[in-house]
């Protein structure tokens, strides 16, 4: 009995020090990453909280390329850009953007790509070059990364260092690459990660890794607005056909932000295939009257979509647009957030 | 952050500097030291900042600095310089103030030889050996900067610093502290003149700060006819007026990384401030809509306006193409009023680049500018070069002796017009960093040199740039203090 109940004592522990160890204290690593102590860190993000030690671990993920876990701490919180943001990009690394972009809280293109200004706050600046670096757009990438260390206490996060020397290893520049790992030299935990990257003595894993993100990078030049997502994501498609992140985030961008001409325009229903798309398709065409056979064809929508549309339309007259009936049903489909989704932000 | 010592805290800190310096490079020795995170500093030269074979005004900080090569595990370096000899032992050679002063006194006009035994990891040796020169011509002693990351479009927590360039002594001019974490734009001086010069807090309690007569002003300078408030300029050598361009500037980002950021203007004008009687001009020579006209200066004379102008274009689409010239008119500093008609001086179309920065030395002898291959912002523009113009022969001096494979701009000369300072990404192609350089009465230039620090290591550590360099021959008789209550509490005074 009391060597059961030892047993049984030392199994909790063990399972207790092994949760801890699954799940690392975010907030601490955030404080030493931006050389903070602990006076400064309370007063820069307050008392330790599950939702705000929630958003470091995700961003802290992200730099590292930690998808999965990415997607668990994204799980069930999505009802902040941040989170939307973040879950977006985990879907759309898995090829699922399309398919679960109605599934959670959209906040409109904020969900796709993070603005950054003065009035952005620390953590959505940290969090904006991440889909950039993904994307293979290292010029926005890189602004903000810039922005995501100048915005911080003391001007200073080892994340953005990394992503800076990285950045600029993508971008062939070893000079500015050198100086980033050079200040990371110094830092607690970061040299292996410099000596991977040291220029010229680059691990096999991080020349593949700068291979794939090169392989992104825009083959002609074009200047461009801050908010010109769309023309970004163009130029990218235009130099990389195969670059699935931007195809995805380029059709998502039209639809999320309705407008269906644009979609139109840039899908290929040979080549993009998705629920969400073809549901747009039937705004775009309904919009026109021109839900002929030719266009049912071209764009292969099913007689089972077709149909549900046709519901959809008929609960509308009948209910008077009443929302709650409409979401209860509906409430994840384009057709329902194309009509009821609104702006809440300028 | 800012420092006010007098020279004899000075002398007591050179020695504390010493030993923390070696205490701070035992840690980075032991943390470099780590097996593969030994990361190679950027230069070809053995020691950083490069001080080889420079030419350094007798006036100047000390040159401390650092040896370069990865695995050092000892170095002598040797000093000489007539019967005096110095010994540094270690990586880093930093100077006692005093005994750098007496040095540099004895070497006017010569030169202090260096000489290196480095002693590698595995016992491989390294010897080196290096002249700096010291010119009796002396360079006005303060610089004053933004320090500013090199964030391409947005703001936070700026400051503008005036550094001793004698010492290490560096002070506030104005910072976010103090104005609401207002941007500022740069401070410029006329002819480097510490009584007569100019800058702005943005926002809405911001203004031009005119520093003139021993006053402080706070100034809107802004009229119903003008495309925006005042941006570039420069204040006449009376003190009396002040030209500037007004601009509708837009930034744009390139699409391929290493080229980053382009800002083009969608409109511009040149206009003309009367300090005196609060009126603002606008010219219509030099306001035209179908011409961008920028960057205006006077001539040392003060009789001519030289200003950047191109046609317009549709822009961004057509950015490759925006090329502006070298323009001059005529100023009459009895009226205010600029000539009719401008001449080119340095043709975008003839010479295929387009100019911008011009600033003419207080001699009245050059004129110098940035050329880069097209728009109105170089800096990050690699291929842009200063160039500069003789201007009683109207001869072009190539300045390859200055300039570098990254960005050299935002110059400024010296008020004896023997030296200008120039912001330069060489070095990792990012961070501005001012250097220095030499012109002589036939425009010969030596290799120019970054401005000394007290750390060796302070541009390796360093993730802030140094924005718009502009020496003066004082102290400016303002401070942060200062500007932040004129921020606060002054009306800017309205111009008409």
């Amino acid at each position: 009995m009391r060597l059961n109940k030892i047993f049984s004592l030392l199994v909790s522990a063990s399972l207790i020090v092994s949760c801890a160890e699954d799940t690392p204290d975010y907030r601490q690593i955030w404080q030493k990453a931006h050389h903070l102590d602990d006076d400064r860190m309370a007063r820069m993000y307050g008392e330790p909280d599950d939702g705000t030690d929630n958003v470091f671990g995700i961003i802290l993920e992200a730099y590292d390329g930690n998808w999965d876990k990415v997607g668990q701490l994204t799980e069930g919180s999505r009802t902040s850009e941040i989170h939307a943001y973040y879950h977006n990009l985990v879907m759309a690394m898995e090829g699922h953007l399309a398919d679960s972009l109605m599934h959670y809280y959209q906040p409109f293109e904020r969900g796709l790509f993070l603005p950054v200004d003065e009035k952005a706050g620390q953590l959505k600046i940290a969090a904006s070059s991440e889909v950039w670096f993904r994307l293979g757009e290292m010029t926005m990438a890189e602004h903000s990364a810039m922005l995501a260390q100048i915005f911080s206490p003391d001007h200073f996060g080892v994340p953005y260092l990394k992503r800076l020397a990285e950045i600029n290893l993508v971008n062939g520049q070893d000079e500015a690459a050198r100086k980033y790992l050079r200040l990371l030299s110094q830092e607690e935990g970061c040299e292996d990660w410099v000596s991977d990257r040291i220029p010229g003595l680059e691990s096999q894993a991080v020349k593949a890794h700068l291979a794939s993100l090169r392989s992104f990078a825009h083959k002609s030049d074009m200047v461009h607005r801050p908010s010109d997502y769309r023309g970004v994501l163009k130029s990218l498609l235009a130099s990389n056909p195969d670059n699935q992140l931007a195809r995805q985030y380029l059709l998502c961008l039209d639809i999320i932000i309705k407008d269906l001409e644009h979609f139109i325009e840039d899908y290929d229903p040979s080549r993009d295939n998705s629920r969400l798309y073809d549901e747009a398709v039937l705004i775009f065409l309904a919009q026109r009257g021109a839900i002929t056979p030719q266009n049912i064809t071209h764009f292969g929508l099913s007689q089972e979509i077709l149909q549900e549309f046709s519901d959809y339309n008929n609960m509308f007259a009948f209910s008077q647009g009443a929302m709650e009936p409409m979401q209860k049903k509906y409430g994840k489909t384009y057709w329902f957030f194309y009509q009821y989704a609104k702006r809440n932000i300028k | 952050m800012a420092r006010l010592t007098g020279s004899s805290i000075n002398m007591l800190k050179g020695t504390l500097n010493k030993v923390i310096l070696a205490a701070v490079s035992l840690v980075l020795f032991a943390s470099c030291g780590r097996e593969g995170a030994e990361v190679p500093v950027n230069t070809d030269s053995p020691i950083y900042p490069d001080y080889m074979g420079v030419t350094v005004p007798s006036n100047i900080a000390p040159l401390n600095f650092h040896y370069t090569s990865a695995g050092i595990r000892k170095a002598r370096t040797t000093v000489t310089c007539h019967e005096s000899v110095r010994e540094f032992e270690g990586k880093e050679v930093v100077w006692d103030m005093k005994q750098w002063k007496e040095l540099l006194a004895s070497a006017e006009g010569d030169s202090i030889s260096f000489s290196a035994e480095i002693l590698m990891k595995g016992g491989k040796k390294e010897k080196h050996e290096w002249k700096v020169y010291v010119s009796p011509d002396k360079i006005d002693p303060y610089l004053s900067y933004r320090l500013i990351e090199p964030g391409y479009e947005v703001w936070h927590e700026v400051e503008i610093r005036e550094r001793c360039i004698e010492n290490f002594d560096e002070r506030v001019l104005s910072d976010w502290k103090n104005t609401g974490n207002s941007c500022m734009n740069c401070h410029i001086h006329s002819q480097a003149r510490a009584d007569l010069s100019m800058f702005y807090v943005r926002g809405k309690d911001g203004g031009a700060f005119l520093n003139r007569n021993g006053e402080i002003r706070k100034l809107s300078l802004r009229a119903k006819n003008m495309v925006s408030g005042t941006v570039y300029g420069e204040i006449h050598p009376s003190g009396r007026f002040g030209v500037f361009s007004s601009n509708i500037i837009i930034p744009g980002f390139h699409t391929q990384g290493s080229r980053r950021l382009e800002v083009y203007d969608t409109e511009s004008d040149l206009a003309i401030a009367d300090f005196d009687r609060n009126e603002m001009t606008v010219p219509p020579a030099v306001s035209r809509r179908d011409v961008l006209e920028t960057f205006p200066v006077f001539s040392a004379d003060g009789r001519s306006i030289y200003y950047c102008a191109a046609d317009t274009i549709p822009l961004p689409r057509d950015v490759e193409k925006l090329r502006y010239s070298l323009m001059k008119i005529g100023f009459d500093e009895k009226t205010g009023m600029t000539g009719q008609a401008a001449e080119v001086v340095w043709d975008a179309a003839e010479h295929d680049g387009s100019v911008c920065h011009p600033k003419c030395s207080p001699d009245g002898r050059w004129i110098m500018y940035t050329v880069a291959d097209y728009g109105t912002f170089p800096i990050w523009h690699a291929e842009c070069q200063l160039e500069m113009m003789n201007l009683h022969t109207g001869e072009i001096v190539k300045m390859d002796a200055a300039n570098s494979d990254r960005s050299d701009t935002y110059h400024s000369w010296s008020s004896s017009s023997r030296w200008f300072v120039f912001a330069s990404k060489r070095g990792d192609g990012k961070y501005g960093r001012p250097y220095f350089c030499h012109v002589d009465e036939n425009g010969n230039l030596t290799k120019p040199f970054v401005l000394p620090q007290e750390d060796p290591w302070h541009y390796e550590n360093s993730l802030r740039s140094f924005n718009i360099p502009d020496l003066s021959d004082g102290p400016v008789n303002f401070d942060a203090e200062t500007i932040g209550r004129m921020v606060k509490e002054a009306e800017a005074e309205v111009f008409h």
